[in-house]
C-alpha cells in the first residue's frame, strides 16, 4: 500500500463517520409518518391476537427504532474502529 | 491516581447512601409535620413552602462543606447500560406515564402518537445530536450556543427558550407529584403540590453532590416492577399469559365487542363513547404528525438531557446508552397501552353487566373524594351523593350508564390495579415509584435551569465557591416555586403540560441545534432568528388558543376549520354571555363560550399539542434565510 492510497481511505473513513445519518433518518421517517396512515387497513388482519394496526403503533415502530438504533450504533463503532486502527 | 479515583468513587457512594437515608427521614418528618399542622388548619399554603425554604437554605448553607465529595461529571460515569436507564427515567417521566395511559384509555388508538413521539426522539438524539455534540465542551444548552455561535445574543436566546420550556415541565412533574401525594398520604391537592415542590428541591440540592445514573437506574427497575406486577397479574388472571404486552392484543377484542353490548343495551351513549379502534377519530392525520415530531424533536433538543446525558464522555458510550434507552423506555412505552386497555376492559364489563349505583365499587370514591371521578355531574365523594346526583337526571335508572361517568385521564394510571380488582396496595406501589420518578426528573429541568445562569462553560469544575451555591439555591427556589405555584392552579392536564414542554424545547431550540451541528454555515444571526421565531410562535399558539380562546378565535376565526353550526354555536354563546347579569350567570356564560371557542380556536384546525407544525418549519426558514444573508461566521470545531 502506498502512502497516498493510504491517505485517500483515509480521508473516506473520515468522511464515513461524520456522514449525515440520511438512510437512517429516512426509514425512520417512512415508519414514524407513513405508518399511521395504513393503521386503518392494517387492523383488519390478526397478529398475535391483535389488531395489526394498532400492534404495529404500540410495539412494532418502537422494534424497528430500536433495530434502527442498534444497527447504526454498530456501523459507527466499526467505522470508529476502522479509523483507530489504520492510524 | 488509580487509587484515588477508587477512593472517591467509594466516598460518593456512601455519601449518596448517607444522603438518601437522610432525605428519606427528612421528607417523612416533613410529611408527618404537615398532617399535624393540616388538621384544622386550611388557607395556610404558604406556611408550608416558607418552611421548605428555609430547610432548603439550611442546607445549601452546610453543603459547601461537603463539596470535598463532589465529582466531575465528566470523569466519573456509570455504563452505557445504567446512563441508558437514567436517561429513560428523566425522558419517558412520571408525567408522560400518567398521560400516556390517560389518553389511551380516554382516545384510544389516537393517543399511540405519543409513544410513537417520544420513541423517536431516543432515535433522533442518537442520529442527529450524539454523534457531533461531545465535541464541544460546554455542559449546558446556554453554553453550547455560546460556543458554537458565539457572541451573548445566541446564549441569552436559548437561555429564555430553556427556561420556558423547563418550566413548563416542572409544572407536569409537580402536578403529577400532587395528584400522586393527594392519593397516597391523603393530603389536599394544593398542600400535595407544595409538599412535592419542597421535597424536589431537597432532592435537587442533595443530589448536586452525586451522579444520578446509578439512582435512577434502580429507579427504573422499581417503576417497571411496580407497574408491571399488576399487568402480568392480570394478563395471568384473565388469559394465562405471563406477557401483557402480548396478552392485552386479546383485550382489544374483547373491548370491541363490549362497546357494542353497551351501545345496544343503551348503557352507552354513541357521541360519548369513544371506539379503542377507531383512527384519527380524534386526532387529525395533520394532528398525529405535528404530535410526533414535536415530542421526538423536543426530547433530542430536551435541555435536560444535553445538561446530564449527551454531552458527557466519548461518544461511543453517549451512543450505546440513547440504544439502551430507547430500549428500555421502549419496554416501558409498550406496556402503558396495555395498562389502559385492561383498565378499560375491566370497566366495560361491570357496566355491561348492569352495576347498581346503590353499590359501586370503592375505589369510585376514593377518587371521588381528589375530584378526579365524576357521577351525574358531581364528584363521587361518597353513595349519597351519587345518589342525589343522579336523582337529578331525568331518564336515569338506577345503573350506571358510561355517560353519566366522568373519569379524569390523569387518574388512570393510579387507579389502575383497584379498577382491575388487585388491592389497593398495588396502587400504593405504583404511586410511590411514580413520585420518586417524577421527583427525579424534575431534578433534570431544574439543573438545566441553574446551569443556564452558572456555567460559563469551560469548567465542568464543580468545587465551587459558596457565592454560587447560595446563587444555585436562590435559582432552584424560585423555579420551583413559580412552577409549585401555577401547578396548584391545575392550568391543564398532565399530558398536556407535558406536550407543551418539549414542544416548546422543540420549537426554540431544535433547529438552531441541529444546523448548528450539522451546517457549518450557520451563524449567529440565523440561530437567533430560529430561536426567536419558534418559541414566540409555538408560546403564543399554545397559549392563546388553550387560555384566550375566544379573542383568539375573534382575531383569526378565517383561518379557523370551525364549520357553520360550530360559528353559528359561537355567536349564540356570545350573545348569551353579553346578555347574562353580571356575577354568577355571566361567569357561567363565559365558562359555556370559553369551553367551546377552545375547539374552534385554531389556524387550519391543528390543536396546540401539535403546535410544533407551524414553529419547526419556521424556525428552520428562519435559520437558513437568515444565515445565508448574513456573513459567514464561521467558528466550527472540527
Amino acid at each position: 500500500m502506498t502512502a497516498n492510497s493510504d491517505q485517500s481511505e483515509q480521508a473516506r473513513l473520515k468522511r464515513l463517520a461524520c456522514r449525515f445519518p440520511a438512510v437512517a433518518l429516512s426509514l425512520w421517517a417512512i415508519i414514524a409518518f407513513a405508518l399511521p396512515l395504513a393503521v386503518q387497513p392494517l387492523n383488519l388482519i390478526d397478529f398475535l391476537g391483535f389488531p395489526l394496526g394498532f400492534y404495529m403503533l404500540a410495539q412494532g415502530a418502537l422494534i424497528a427504532f430500536v433495530l434502527i438504533a442498534i444497527v447504526s450504533a454498530w456501523r459507527q463503532d466499526r467505522i470508529d474502529a476502522r479509523q483507530g486502527m489504520d492510524r | 491516581m488509580a487509587s484515588k479515583q477508587d477512593r472517591t468513587v467509594a466516598q460518593i457512594r456512601l455519601s449518596l447512601v448517607v444522603m438518601a437515608l437522610l432525605l428519606a427521614s427528612g421528607v417523612a418528618v416533613l410529611l408527618l409535620l404537615l398532617r399535624e399542622v393540616t388538621f384544622g388548619l386550611a388557607g395556610i399554603y404558604e406556611n408550608f413552602f416558607i418552611l421548605g425554604a428555609a430547610l432548603a437554605l439550611t442546607i445549601a448553607l452546610l453543603a459547601p462543606k461537603l463539596e470535598g465529595l463532589a465529582p466531575d461529571v465528566r470523569k466519573l460515569s456509570a455504563p452505557p447500560f445504567f446512563r441508558g436507564l437514567a436517561l429513560a427515567v428523566d425522558t419517558t417521566t412520571a408525567a408522560f406515564i400518567f398521560g400516556l395511559v390517560g389518553a389511551v384509555f380516554a382516545w384510544g388508538q389516537d393517543a399511540l402518537a405519543f409513544s410513537l413521539g417520544l420513541g423517536s426522539g431516543y432515535l433522533l438524539l442518537q442520529l442527529l445530536i450524539v454523534p457531533r455534540l461531545p465535541r464541544f465542551e460546554a455542559i449546558s444548552t446556554a453554553a453550547f450556543f455560546a460556543e458554537r455561535y458565539g457572541g451573548l445574543a445566541p446564549r441569552i436566546f436559548s437561555s429564555v427558550v430553556v427556561i420556558v420550556s423547563m418550566v413548563t415541565l416542572l409544572v407536569a412533574q409537580l402536578l403529577a407529584a400532587g395528584l400522586i401525594g393527594a392519593r397516597l398520604l391523603g393530603l389536599e391537592y394544593q398542600v400535595a403540590v407544595y409538599v412535592g415542590a419542597v421535597a424536589l428541591l431537597l432532592c435537587f440540592l442533595l443530589r448536586q453532590m452525586a451522579t444520578t445514573a446509578w439512582v435512577n437506574g434502580i429507579l427504573f427497575v422499581f417503576l417497571f416492577v411496580a407497574l408491571l406486577t399488576p399487568l402480568i397479574k392480570f394478563a395471568v388472571q384473565w388469559y394465562g399469559l405471563m406477557v401483557p404486552q402480548i396478552a392485552f392484543g386479546k383485550s382489544l377484542w374483547l373491548i370491541q365487542s363490549l362497546e357494542e353490548t353497551l351501545l345496544e343495551q343503551q348503557l352507552a351513549d354513541p357521541v360519548f363513547m369513544k371506539p379503542m379502534l377507531a383512527s384519527f377519530l380524534i386526532l387529525s392525520p395533520l394532528n398525529f404528525f405535528g404530535i410526533v415530531v414535536g415530542l421526538a424533536a423536543g426530547l433530542s433538543a430536551l435541555p435536560s438531557v444535553l445538561a446530564r446525558h449527551a454531552l458527557i464522555g466519548p461518544v461511543r458510550q453517549a451512543r450505546w446508552s440513547t440504544v439502551w434507552a430507547l430500549f428500555c423506555a421502549g419496554i416501558l412505552l409498550s406496556a402503558l397501552p396495555a395498562c389502559a386497555a385492561f383498565t378499560k376492559l375491566k370497566l366495560y364489563a361491570t357496566i355491561a353487566e348492569g352495576m347498581k349505583l346503590i353499590d359501586l365499587p370503592g375505589w369510585i370514591f376514593t377518587y371521588g373524594k381528589i375530584g378526579l371521578v365524576q357521577i351525574c355531574g358531581q364528584d363521587a365523594t361518597d353513595a349519597a351523593a351519587v345518589l342525589r346526583a343522579c336523582a337529578t337526571i331525568p331518564d336515569a335508572i338506577g345503573v350506571l350508564r358510561l355517560q353519566d361517568l366522568t373519569m379524569h385521564a390523569d387518574m388512570i394510571v393510579l387507579a389502575m390495579p383497584e379498577i382491575i380488582g388487585l388491592s389497593a396496595w398495588f396502587s400504593g406501589f405504583i404511586a410511590s415509584a411514580l413520585l420518586a420518578t417524577a421527583l427525579t426528573a424534575a431534578d433534570g429541568p431544574l439543573q438545566a435551569i441553574v446551569r443556564t445562569f452558572i456555567s460559563d462553560g469551560r469548567s465542568a469544575d464543580h468545587r465551587t465557591p459558596t457565592s454560587t451555591w447560595l446563587m444555585t439555591c436562590a435559582l432552584a427556589a424560585l423555579a420551583v416555586s413559580a412552577a409549585a405555584y401555577a401547578a396548584t392552579t391545575r392550568p391543564a392536564s398532565i399530558l398536556e403540560l407535558a406536550t407543551w414542554g418539549f414542544t416548546l424545547a422543540a420549537a426554540g431550540l431544535f433547529p438552531a441545534l441541529v444546523f448548528g451541528l450539522w451546517w457549518k454555515r450557520a451563524n449567529a444571526w440565523g440561530a437567533c432568528t430560529a430561536m426567536l421565531l419558534g418559541l414566540t410562535v409555538c408560546l403564543y399558539y399554545v397559549v392563546a388558543t388553550r387560555f384566550f380562546a375566544v379573542s383568539f378565535y375573534e382575531t383569526w376565526g378565517f383561518l379557523s376549520n370551525a364549520g357553520p353550526m360550530a360559528v353559528e354555536r359561537f355567536d349564540e354563546l356570545k350573545q348569551a354571555w353579553i346578555a347574562a347579569e353580571p356575577g354568577q350567570v355571566q361567569d357561567a356564560a363565559w365558562i359555556q363560550l370559553d369551553s367551546h371557542a377552545q375547539m374552534i380556536a385554531n389556524w387550519w384546525g391543528v390543536t396546540n399539542l401539535a403546535a410544533a407544525l407551524f414553529s419547526l418549519p419556521l424556525g428552520f426558514i428562519g435559520i437558513v434565510v437568515v444565515s445565508l444573508c448574513t456573513s459567514a461566521n464561521v467558528r466550527e470545531k472540527s
